[in-house]
């Protein structure tokens, strides 16, 4: 396909060649460059060639080509990048200068995630994933809460590595992108012009996902494997311009579909024994589940998006300008559902498997947007420039909201499967989030006498309304501004920001309104809407007060003219300090039901700690420099450093979600209550990011007009260091606790440095053998080296079993939760690439 | 159907806009730039120009612009003088008394593209931070293979002011900019827009949708934070966290759910925590699921 795309532009070309010869009535013009290319990659990571397609052999690197007809100024031109390669781009236009125009590109990009991943499964098709046999002949046994059964389950660990030596295959990972796009131009006249562009969209190929059957941790079994990709999205936008002296217009509307060959991914549970049957029993001594044997999920639904938007500026006197516009969009896929599960269970009560269970078999989801912007500039006075803004978007979600039950992950306890009924806490109401925001503001410019001063002034106020958010929020945003040019050869720049954001009241309890069973039949001790779904001190950072401080400032100097020197620094700091006080969560239950469920317990009373849960703060750091050098008229050098720190901070809180209603009544070696505050309950993270980069660059004319030479370099660095205290991570002093001290409920500890280090050498040596001859040598040297403890087979509370594929926890608890089958640790993994080609470029 | 619909739109749009005719480009009101200009008429012969300036006339030959005066909407200036002001007075005494500022030569850019994607320009961060189309633009020379920029590469020139954001991008999990497969153009329109942060579209959400439209839903459940804003999770220009995330793993996610037991904390003896991707590894569908079994994204 690909050489075809080449072939068919080449051909394209082929006439304008005969009428260059017709007397110079057309003039040509164009260059080719190509050559030939060795590669040499250890260890064959995708990571070399994660964004594009580096291959050994012929190459055809660029090639442009241009024809003009010089009577009537119709032109043809061409231009393409590493043809034939899956990271090409191409571009084929005609038309005639200034009148009308058509254009064709096409771009390839492939994103290879892993050449080395590995899965048993074999793709069927359709998105059905199977496998040749089960692991086990036998039932699941063991997925105990105590240490009983150990042998069982740890045979079934040695069984499954054994199984996967025989059955794993590698498996492509990793997506192309194509796309397409034809765009027509035509200007009838000097005020107006039109616009219409077709696009084809494709992506291909299969990313990562997962598989886990089971109720939840620690009664999942899970396993990574693919998920088939083939999506097609097709648009037309069609744009009208309608320009004046003192006023423009524009008008757009775009229609775009979405659609995904694959509906449903559906993968066979690989430990269940009887394949004919829909599910297998697993045991143990906390009760029984029924695991489907397979389990199903619905892909990336077909959607349709369509806009219009409509923008006019005019321009009105005192050099003052209003610019506004208005835009609807609407967001919509109907998609047929699939049903809750794959498995009836055996229930006579309610057929899960078939969409006669659900509330609704299609998706009946659309969500409509509006746009309102106004911009209005002007200079009541001189040197003095204001800015008058005023933005609504209004996000609807009209999505039909119904009430639905659901299996978890395909598998539901007997006791459930046999009512007919799943868990309480699975029966949810879907909730049609919306929001609108709106943002108005003033600014102001002043240019002083001076040093070409300008001092700038501002003030925004963002306020944000959100249906089923626990908060809407209200900033007011101030800014201040100083640009300066105390002389040619140095420009300064500085700026201040300062945003308080507001929440309103915060309603840790808003989901509550996506439980719909009935609360005073249901005694359960974990009831999310009786009690809380969310800890009451967790505030969740994207909608609650927010102090905001950023600085900018950087400064250009030329001391020669040969010389630039430009320095930046950024800093900004979120402080999402949100007033947190202790609340009661369960006094609001009503009376009743307290008497007539839990009348032997007293805990309606009992206060949360108060101290705030989540992200707390965020602070980051930025510098940069740049210099670049003419030492010579043949001799550049340039030179650049950058730093990012990056340093969050969050906290949060264990607790026994088995224990809400009676945070007081768990037991000495439990998870603490959600009430109280002890240096083992609370934990805190501080992440600390940091990524360095540093280059340099030399470009020399080593024989003027004859011979250049050309090196750059750059290394990246980026490093993340978690601390974390609390939990886990400290001898706990729990004296129920019989397990090690300073591992109590198997919480974290400070992992190792995560790092990734990226070295990059080009060099090239041109030699201009003639005018239109030039003859390139050229070098890449790229390395990348990975460390990431998320990605590692062995860490210090993860181990695997027979092989890299099949992991599991060092801790001495058994339970099912803790196995993952994987396709493999560091997917994309270390590389060094030695890259060698010879070019040669034909300019014509 | 939607086949045919896009065939039947594009062939009568194709059918609406055949045909030809000649656009003129705008006469600039060059006495309002530099009073100079009052005395000052146009020379309308290039050759008086080159005599001085050959060199500059052959490498802007290869531009658009010489190609559309030459061949398409020649304006009321000719080639050289549409940009440059009459120069009558110049090539009689050739000073620099009528040089334009930068400014005064965005008012001549402006006097043609005002309209399309540069209507929010006058509004626009780059303009209020004193750029200006010389800043970024070289119209006597073609650098780079559109746009006229003043360097090779988009990213390059970008990098100019934006250092920082080369850092980014250098980063181990980054969009493919460094690669040449997008530019900072592909979700950014420099020239003023009505997004923040000079974003192309109305939202965040609505520039990511233009390449990920898998995204868009909309979905039964929805995962409310991901419908307001993509940039909640993720830093977009690069990150040492795997997805472009701005935290890692399960911390992310902890940063806003505490509902009790394996939710609470990473613990090591959960494969839904420390390894892989955290709490994704169950929770999949974490950007919203059409499935009915779908209310914690596990499906």
């Amino acid at each position: 396909m690909k050489k075809l795309w080449t072939i068919a532009a080449l051909a394209l070309l082929l006439p304008t060649g005969a009428l260059a010869q017709d007397g110079g009535r057309i003039e040509t013009s164009g260059q080719i460059t190509a050559g030939v290319l060795q590669d040499n990659v250890n260890n064959s990571s995708s990571k070399f060639n994660e964004y594009r397609d580096i291959q050994s052999g012929f190459n055809l690197f660029d090639l442009k080509f241009e024809g003009i007809d010089t009577e009537t100024g119709n032109y043809l031109e061409f231009g393409g990048q590493d043809l034939t390669r899956d990271d090409q781009s191409l571009r084929f236009g005609i038309g005639n200068y200034g009148t009308w125009g058509l254009s064709i590109d096409h771009k390839e990009t492939p994103h290879n995630i892993s050449n080395k991943a590995m899965s048993p499964y074999i793709y069927q098709g359709g998105g059905l994933y199977t496998v040749p046999t089960p692991v086990l002949d036998t039932p699941i046994v063991g997925m105990p809460n105590a240490a009983t059964n150990t042998a069982d389950v740890l045979a079934t660990d040695a069984a499954t590595a054994d199984w996967l030596t025989t059955h794993l295959d590698n498996v492509g990972l990793g997506t192309q992108r194509d796309e397409t796009s034809a765009s027509l131009k035509y200007a009838p006249f000097e005020a107006l012009k039109f616009r219409l562009t077709y696009s084809d969209k494709s992506k291909d190929g299969s990313k990562l996902t997962y598989g886990p059957i089971g109720n939840r941790p620690p009664n999942s079994m899970n396993i990574q494997f693919t998920e088939p990709i083939d999506y097609v999205t097709r648009e037309v936008k069609f744009e009208a311009e309608y320009n004046r002296d003192r006023f423009q217009s524009l008008f757009s509307y775009l229609i775009s579909d979405f659609e995904n060959a694959t509906d449903t991914l559906t993968w066979q549970n690989i430990w269940a024994y009887n394949p004919e049957d829909t599910f297998t029993q697993a045991s143990s001594d906390s009760g029984s589940q029924r695991l489907a044997t397979f389990g199903q999920r619905a892909l990336a639904p077909d959607n349709r998006f369509q806009n219009a938007s409509l923008t006019f500026g005019f321009n009105l006197p005192m050099a003052s300008r209003l610019t506004a516009t208005a835009a609807y969009g609407k967001m919509e896929q109907d998609e047929s559902l699939i049903p809750y599960s794959t498995s009836d269970f055996d229930s006579t009560v309610t057929a899960f498997s078939s969409t006669s269970a659900l509330p609704r078999r299609n998706a009946e989801a659309e969500i409509e947007t509006m746009l309102v912007n106004l911009d209005y500039t002007f200079n009541p006075i001189d040197r003095l420039n204001l800015r008058a803004f005023y933005r609504f978007y209004d996000l609807d979600n009209n999505t039909t909201e119904d009430d639905w039950h659901y299996i978890t992950s395909d598998a539901i306890p007997n006791g459930d499967a046999d009512n007919g009924t799943p868990t309480f806490k699975n029966s949810r109401t879907n909730l049609a989030y919306a929001y609108d925001q709106q943002n108005y503001g003033l600014d102001a410019r002043y240019n002083l006498a001076f040093w070409r001063t300008n001092l700038g002034l501002g003030f925004e106020r963002e306020e944000v309304d959100r249906d089923y958010r626990e908060a809407d929020t209200d900033e007011n945003v101030y800014k201040i501004s100083v640009r300066t040019r105390p002389t040619n050869w140095i420009s300064l720049r500085g700026k201040y920001r300062y945003g308080d954001r507001k929440s309103s009241s915060y309603d840790y309890d808003v989901t509550a309104a996506s439980y719909w069973y009935d609360t005073s039949t249901q005694t359960n001790l974990d009831n999310p809407a009786l009690t809380f779904s969310n800890h009451p001190d967790m505030r969740k950072f994207d909608v609650i007060d927010r102090e905001r401080q950023q600085v900018d400032l950087s400064a250009t100097v030329t001391p020669m003219q040969m010389l630039d020197l430009t320095a930046s620094y950024r800093w900004q700091n979120d402080d999402y300090d949100d007033k947190v006080t202790a609340v009661q969560p369960l006094a609001d239950i009503p009376q009743a039901i307290r008497d007539a469920n839990y009348a032997a317990y007293s805990d309606w009373d009992r206060f949360t700690p108060g101290d705030q849960l989540g992200l707390l703060e965020r602070e980051t750091e930025r510098y940069a420099l740049d210099a670049s050098y003419v030492a010579t008229e043949h001799l550049a050098l340039n030179a650049f450093f950058s730093r990012e720190t990056i340093e969050s901070k969050q906290r949060s809180m264990e607790y026994n979600e088995n224990y809400k209603i009676t945070p007081t009544a768990r037991l000495n070696n439990d998870l603490g209550g959600w009430d109280e505050r002890f240096d083992y309950s609370q934990w805190t993270a501080i992440t600390d990011d940091r990524t360095n980069t540093v280059g340099a660059g030399l470009s020399y004319q080593m024989i003027p007009g004859k011979l250049n030479f050309l090196v750059d370099y750059s290394f990246s660095f980026g490093k993340v260091d978690i601390d974390y205290s609390g939990l886990g991570s400290v001898a706990t002093g729990n004296p129920g606790s019989t397990l090690p001290a300073d591992t109590d409920q198997y919480a974290f500890r400070n992992p190792s440095t995560i790092k990734h280090k990226q070295y990059n050498l080009n060099a090239s040596m041109e030699y201009k053998l003639t005018k239109n001859l030039v003859f390139g040598l050229h070098y890449m040297f790229d390395k990348y080296n990975i460390s990431d403890w998320s990605q590692e087979a062995d860490t210090p509370w993860f181990e695997s079993v027979g092989s890299e594929f099949m992991l599991r926890d060092t801790s001495d608890s058994r339970q099912w939760g803790n196995r993952l089958v994987n396709m493999g640790s560091y997917l994309g993994p270390d590389y060094e690439a030695h890259v060698g080609y010879l070019s040669m470029t034909y300019r014509f | 159907m939607k086949i045919l619909s896009y065939s039947a739109i594009s062939l009568m749009a194709f059918a609406l806009l055949l045909g030809t005719s000649t656009a003129m480009a705008k006469e600039v009101n060059w006495e309002s730039l530099n009073a100079s200009f009052g005395d000052a008429s146009y020379v309308m012969d290039a050759n008086v120009c080159s005599s001085c300036h050959e060199d500059s006339q052959q490498t802007f030959a290869q531009t658009i612009h010489a190609k559309v005066f030459q061949y398409g909407a020649t304006p009321a200036g000719g080639s050289c003088e549409s940009c440059h002001g009459p120069r009558s007075l110049h090539a009689d005494n050739p000073t620099a008394e009528l040089t334009l500022t930068s400014v005064q030569q965005a008012a001549v850019c402006l006097q043609c593209h005002e309209g399309g994607t540069r209507m929010y320009w006058q509004s626009s961060a780059h303009k209020t931070a004193g750029v200006d189309c010389a800043s970024c633009h070289t119209l006597m020379e073609k650098i780079s293979d559109s746009a006229l920029l003043s360097k090779a590469d988009e990213a390059s020139l970008c990098y100019t002011c934006h250092a920082d954001v080369r850092g980014q991008m250098g980063k181990a999990y980054h969009h493919p900019v460094r690669e040449g497969q997008m530019n900072c153009s592909s979700c950014h329109n420099v020239h003023g827009s009505i997004g923040k942060s000079l974003l192309k579209e109305a939202t965040v959400n609505e520039t990511c949708f233009t390449c990920h439209q898998e995204k868009r839903g909309p979905f039964i459940w929805e995962h409310a934070p991901v419908r307001e804003n993509c940039a909640t999770c993720h830093d977009v220009h690069g990150s040492n966290q795997r997805d472009l995330l701005n935290a890692q793993g399960s911390f992310l996610c902890l940063q806003c759910h505490s509902y009790g037991g394996h939710i609470n904390l990473p613990r090591y003896n959960r494969t839904s925590n420390p390894i892989g991707q955290g709490c994704v590894n169950c929770h999949m569908t974490q950007h919203g699921s059409n499935s009915p079994s779908g209310a914690k994204f596990t499906r």
